[in-house]
């Protein structure tokens, strides 16, 4: 709800200062707009996973927490317009980073049932990727220089993450206690159908090249499989878009 | 050093990789370059290498035949040699397809830079590895070959296998020195943990080894070497196996080809000595029988259940209605479990009036604990098995039986002594540390037995000393002299084995009585806990109770 906040604040700044600078002309006469952005997700969600491989005969419990960070996105898109101001567009945005997540387990006995030990450790640099196809219909406010668009529609999310499926133990006689030692992960991907909203401001330059941002909200929950667990991991995905980058007008 | 590992086939995409090779678990780490093409111009290049180092020697064809599933096909295989020696892994194989070379698999090494004139003659090497493997190899000679070593280089080594009962090897000896090179094992070996069904149908998970597909009861996972034999009812070379005339080999572990082991005497012995292990480890630190790990050997199926009309009653005594503990047992006179077989299930003992059937003795944990304790006793205060001492020798098991169940199995423990042997528990089967008289044994001194059957009343005046351990614990009155104890509580009840074990494994001579029993294990309290501790006022008026002063 921030984010949209945050959002919805950005495009209101943004019409404000559209209207004030466009009165001289509302009209959108490029045929395809294009931009290429550089910037951030900032969202940062958290999600958990529980593994249950079987381990001296017993299923043991393997819980991680993960926390998907901010990290780098890399967005490019094309706005086609139709009638008057309004258009419709497609983009890719891509985002990929690593983080560490906390892993808890409670590990099975060799030799008694029903007496497990318990187990921490971090797993270390897990992958979370988020590439978005966004398909977008778009309205578009200029003025001589400045043009904004207000966008919004489907997304198909192709969403990736490492996810641990198992641990190494080192454990030694008489096996009361265990130490973690590292992370099996297994790599899980979904691909699933969420929305896009958000606002690129361009400033052009010349007739056919400026500068722009991009402020989007983008969302879909899914579910990832994981080996030997129960159920599978539901995972939030998208979240609050910034970039900045180039505008080509055509 | 580099080594080639070569494989050329129509199905490889074109390029080349370099890749780490893994080949035996001891030897790991050689980096070689491994070829993979489908250039016909590589494969011809190889053709005509393979033809070159066949002719200059370094390859000797080592096998060619047809191809049985692909016809025109044609399959040769190489070994590589060097100076005349063979290289150990060293080797190519090449498949035609009417004379067209199609595929080509296998590791050259190039870089070999050896003497290969041995030191060692072939008749030293073999002693050596006879020596390594405790093998007489007689007979056989082993094998010169180019050894590449982990870590870089070659050395000349003789190569030879040795299979004894417990272990086949293969040596690398170096052939300059005779130090071992390399040694790796011809069995697939790995610890593992199955489900194993007990003699009373309960589920417990076993430590076993996995070895080629079959499960063995050889525990991999606890220190010592603590592996459970099954006869499979041949007494006779049970005797010679307990006499030392023959040596127990792995044929003889008990085994099953399957996860779940349902031969409930061959789950309960091997489990019930390795959770004895664990006890005197977690609860005294004391690493098995001789503290030193000494190996430790169960025997299950001396005899056949179906056997038990035909056989002597000393057999039936003996192998039937028994377990045992011989410490100078087996050809390494290390000593040997053998749990009896009990009863057939339409066999039924009269004790009284009541009939009452007995089960394996392996099935009963108390039973299991209580005959290695007898191998603790006899690595340390080794007490004489007769009269006072051999009742104190009895009594230690007793206690040390109760205490691994309540350590193992807390929820069903009590201070019966064998109940799970038995359908119905009577006296004469089973004894009781709570409540000596309800089993017909003496709870108190003062109404021993003092016959000389059982070595003195062994069995039946061991009870006095573990009434009065139970009495230190769990507190309550003696119902003979009708004093009362204030027993630590059954919270604290390491305290008082603790006590026990200090005194019957440290303190006590060899000739122990009971009353000098009552003094060490006061002094062990002492020791412990201190002077006027609760272990120490509860361990006095014990033995107080029991009529030992």
């Amino acid at each position: 709800m921030r984010a949209l906040r945050l959002m919805c604040v950005t495009a209101l700044i943004l019409v404000i200062d559209v209207g004030v600078a466009g009165a001289q002309s509302n009209l959108w006469t490029d045929r395809v707009r294009v931009s290429v952005n550089v910037g951030g997700q900032l969202s940062s969600t958290t999600f958990t996973s529980t593994a249950a491989p079987l381990i001296y005969l017993e299923p043991a419990t393997i819980t991680t927490s993960y926390t998907t960070p901010k990290g780098l996105l890399f967005d490019g898109g094309f706005l086609v317009r139709v009638a008057g101001n309004f258009g419709v567009g497609a983009g890719l945005s891509a985002y990929s980073a690593h983080r560490d997540a906390a892993v808890n387990g409670s590990i099975p006995h060799p030799f008694f049932f029903n007496t497990p030990r318990t187990l921490s450790g971090t797993a270390a640099g897990l992958r979370r990727s988020e590439v978005t196809a966004n398909i977008q219909a778009a309205y578009v406010l200029v003025s001589s220089r400045l043009d904004v668009v207000f966008a919004g529609g489907p997304s198909i999310f192709r969403v990736g993450q490492d996810l641990v499926s198992n641990v190494v133990l080192a454990e030694t006689y008489p096996y009361d206690t265990v130490t973690f030692t590292s992370a099996t992960t297994e790599r899980a991907e979904r691909t699933k159908l969420g929305f896009n909203v958000g606002a690129d401001v361009g400033y052009r330059l010349s007739h056919n090249v400026g500068v722009g941002g991009l402020v989007r909200y983008s969302r879909v929950s899914l579910s990832l499989p994981l080996t030997g667990s129960a159920s599978d991991v539901s995972v939030d995905a998208g979240g609050l878009q910034v970039g900045g980058g180039v505008r080509f007008y055509f | 050093m580099k080594r080639l590992r070569v494989a050329c086939g129509v199905l490889f995409v074109a390029g080349a990789v370099i890749a780490t090779q893994s080949r035996t678990a001891s030897q790991v780490g050689h980096r070689g370059v491994r070829v993979t093409s489908a250039n016909a111009d590589a494969l011809r290049d190889w053709d005509i290498r393979i033809d070159r180092m066949a002719r200059a020697g370094d390859l000797r064809l080592r096998d060619e035949r047809d191809d049985t599933m692909l016809p025109r096909r044609h399959h040769q295989r190489f070994a590589q040699l060097y100076q005349g020696v063979p290289v150990w892994g060293g080797g190519l194989t090449r498949q035609t397809d009417r004379g067209i070379t199609v595929s080509m698999f296998g590791s050259v090494y190039e870089d070999i830079n050896i003497g290969t004139d041995p030191t060692l003659s072939p008749e030293d090497a073999r002693d050596v590895i006879a020596r390594f493997s405790s093998v007489d190899l007689a007979g056989r000679l082993p094998e010169l070959v180019v050894l590449p070593l982990d870590g870089g280089g070659y050395a000349l080594a003789y190569r030879d296998q040795a299979i004894s009962a417990d272990d086949a090897s293969v040596y690398f000896v170096d052939a300059m020195d005779g130090h071992l090179r390399l040694k790796y094992s011809l069995f697939q070996n790995q610890s593992a943990v199955v489900q194993g069904i007990g003699v009373l149908g309960d589920t417990k998970k076993v430590s076993v080894l996995s070895q080629s597909g079959t499960f063995l009861a050889d525990d991999q996972l606890r220190p010592p070497s603590l592996r459970t034999f099954d006869m499979k009812g041949d007494l006779a070379a049970t005797l010679n196996v307990l006499n030392g005339v023959t040596a127990l080999s792995i044929v003889n572990l008990a085994q099953q080809p399957s996860t779940t082991w349902t031969d409930g005497p061959n789950v309960d012995g091997h489990t019930y000595e390795g959770y004895t292990y664990d006890f005197y480890f977690k609860t005294f630190g004391r690493r098995g029988l001789d503290n030193n790990n000494v190996r430790i050997v169960g025997v299950t199926h001396a005899v056949r259940l179906q056997d038990f009309q035909s056989q002597p009653a000393s057999v039936i005594g003996t192998f039937y209605l028994n377990a045992f503990y011989c410490p100078s047992c087996g050809s390494d006179r290390r000593g040997m479990m053998v749990y009896g077989e009990g009863l057939p299930n339409n066999v039924r003992l009269v004790v009284g009036s009541t009939l009452v059937g007995v089960r394996n003795f392996a099935g009963s944990i108390d039973v299991v604990a209580h005959e290695l304790t007898h191998g603790v006793t006899a690595f340390t205060s080794n007490l004489i098995p007769l009269n006072e001492s051999g009742a104190l020798n009895e009594a230690f098991s007793d206690m040390m039986g109760a205490s691994v169940e309540f350590f193992a199995k807390p929820s069903v423990a009590n201070y019966l002594m064998g109940e799970n042997l038995v359908t119905v528990p009577v006296a004469g089967l089973v004894r009781s540390l709570q409540d000596p008289l309800s089993f017909g044994t003496p709870d108190n001194y003062s109404i021993r037995l003092t016959d000389s059957a059982d070595n003195g009343e062994v069995h039946a005046n061991s009870t006095i000393a573990s009434h009065a351990f139970y009495l230190a614990i769990e507190g309550g009155t003696n119902r003979t002299s009708q004093l009362a104890v204030q027993g630590v509580g059954p919270t604290n009840r390491e305290q008082i084995e603790k006590v026990f074990y200090r005194a019957f494994t440290q303190l006590l001579p060899a000739s122990a009585t009971f009353s000098t029993a009552r003094a060490a294990t006061i002094q062990a309290a002492r020791d412990l806990y201190g002077a006027g501790s609760a272990p120490e006022r509860a361990v006095t008026q014990a033995w107080t109770a029991v009529g030992v002063n």
